[in-house]
């Protein structure tokens, strides 16, 4: 599993584990049943430390996408494909909350998001 | 979560230095960081977990015996490396293993010529005519290759190089591989507590100021940005070492201290902060008052 971490990021290195293997399951790099390396053989390899490692996969374990097996390690778990867009949808929306959260902080309105969205969108089907 | 050592209380004082600590676990199978200013109390807290200062009132269980009364059984499962070089410094690495290897039930010859290698250690050069840095990497050898279930090393990257802090570091990954592993380890690198460790033990006078989980501690130590009206009271009294200078604009900066509790305040922008970072500005703020 490739996993690649940015130090540098506001993101904190457990969220960067956890959204890096969801992305991998929702783009089929990892299938159900697929192993994932033990806690902490993949905090050697990210060096990072192995509760964070810990944190991440419990989330996940959390959420559902993932499955502990005692003496045997992780494994993704096997779930219907519409679960899966199911969770992308909760996990778009909860992105886009965050975004536009963050905009309004900062004084944009809403019809100024909304104008954004709508050329994005609109740039995508062209 | 067990612990692979249990302070219930540790009691020391001398020349004007006093180490008090009360209900203090240092959880298994996990790294503990070990920070603070020089004078904190932390090599005298790892002198006391190995029972080396006969004057201090102690109750500390170490995997699950008591230090006075099994020593030796003790002693066999923690590999300890010191700030100083502990072995007779005529030695050669080889020798250390041939000599001192007997003493411990579980070490392996093998292991260390091959923790010796990776070190790049030459293992028939006297440790006299040798650098800080390769006693410092012959200790940790001879630590490891007798197959602890804990080790306790005292600024082990203190006279590494980069290259060679990189490689102590995977050797330390490798040993947590196993899960009932633990480290203890006290630095002034916190560059490498950022990476590796798990909890993080703060001293400061001779007193615990935190231990906590990494990811605690980076959650909730953070720096913050917020406009002064706009900041309560109790997020204010949470806000240590504050600028002036952004006061006087207006403003509110500073170390927010449950940046968790307060992450949707309107209008604050958090910022996460190194351990470096933390550790300097809990100094600071005590300087000030």
């Amino acid at each position: 599993m490739e996993l690649f971490l940015d130090r540098s990021s506001k993101e904190p290195n457990y969220l960067q584990i956890e959204n890096q293997i969801k992305d991998q399951v929702y783009q089929g790099k990892l299938k159900p049943s697929d192993q994932l390396p033990s806690i902490r053989s993949l905090a050697r390899q990210l060096n990072v430390a192995i509760i964070t490692v810990k944190r991440a996969y419990d989330d996940l374990e959390q959420e559902g996408i993932i499955q502990t097996i005692p003496g045997k390690g992780c494994f993704i778990r096997s779930f219907p494909l519409h679960q899966l867009e199911q969770q992308l949808e909760i996990e778009f929306k909860r992105n886009l909350e965050t975004l536009i959260l963050s905009a309004r902080q900062r004084g944009l309105k809403k019809d100024q998001i909304e104008e954004i969205l709508r050329k994005i969108l609109d740039q995508k089907e062209e | 979560m067990s612990s692979a050592i249990e302070i219930k209380r540790l009691f020391i004082s001398f020349d004007g230095f006093g180490l008090q600590i009360r209900n203090l676990s240092i959880p298994k199978g996990y790294v503990t960081g070990l920070i603070g200013q020089n004078g904190a109390g932390k090599t005298t807290l790892i002198r006391s977990i190995l029972n080396l200062h006969r004057e201090a009132i102690q109750e500390i269980t170490i995997l699950g015996k008591m230090m006075e009364k099994e020593g030796i059984t003790i002693k066999d499962q923690i590999g300890f490396v010191g700030e100083n070089f502990l072995f007779p410094s005529h030695y050669s690495a080889k020798e250390i293993g041939k000599k001192l290897g007997v003493l411990y039930s579980r070490y392996e010859e093998a292991l260390y010529d091959d923790l010796l290698r990776r070190l790049d250690v030459n293992p028939r050069k006297s440790a006299q005519v040798c650098s800080e840095g390769t006693k410092a990497k012959m200790s940790l050898a001879f630590a490891l290759a007798t197959q602890p279930q804990l080790l306790i090393l005292d600024e082990p990257m203190a006279h590494l190089d980069p290259v060679a802090r990189r490689k102590v570091l995977d050797l330390l990954y490798e040993y947590m591989q196993q899960e009932n592993h633990t480290i203890l380890f006290s630095t002034h690198i916190t560059e490498d507590l950022d990476r590796i460790a798990d909890y993080i033990l703060f001293l400061k006078e001779g007193k615990v100021i935190f231990m906590h989980s990494k990811e605690e501690l980076i959650e909730n130590y953070q720096f913050i940005r917020i406009p002064r009206k706009k900041a309560c009271k109790e997020l204010l009294s949470s806000i240590r070492n504050r600028s002036k200078q952004a006061w006087k604009e207006g403003m509110v900066e500073g170390m927010c201290t449950q940046s968790r509790r307060f992450l949707d305040v309107e209008e604050a922008s958090f910022q996460q902060m190194s351990i470096e970072e933390i550790m300097i500005n809990l100094n600071q703020e005590s300087q000030k008052d």
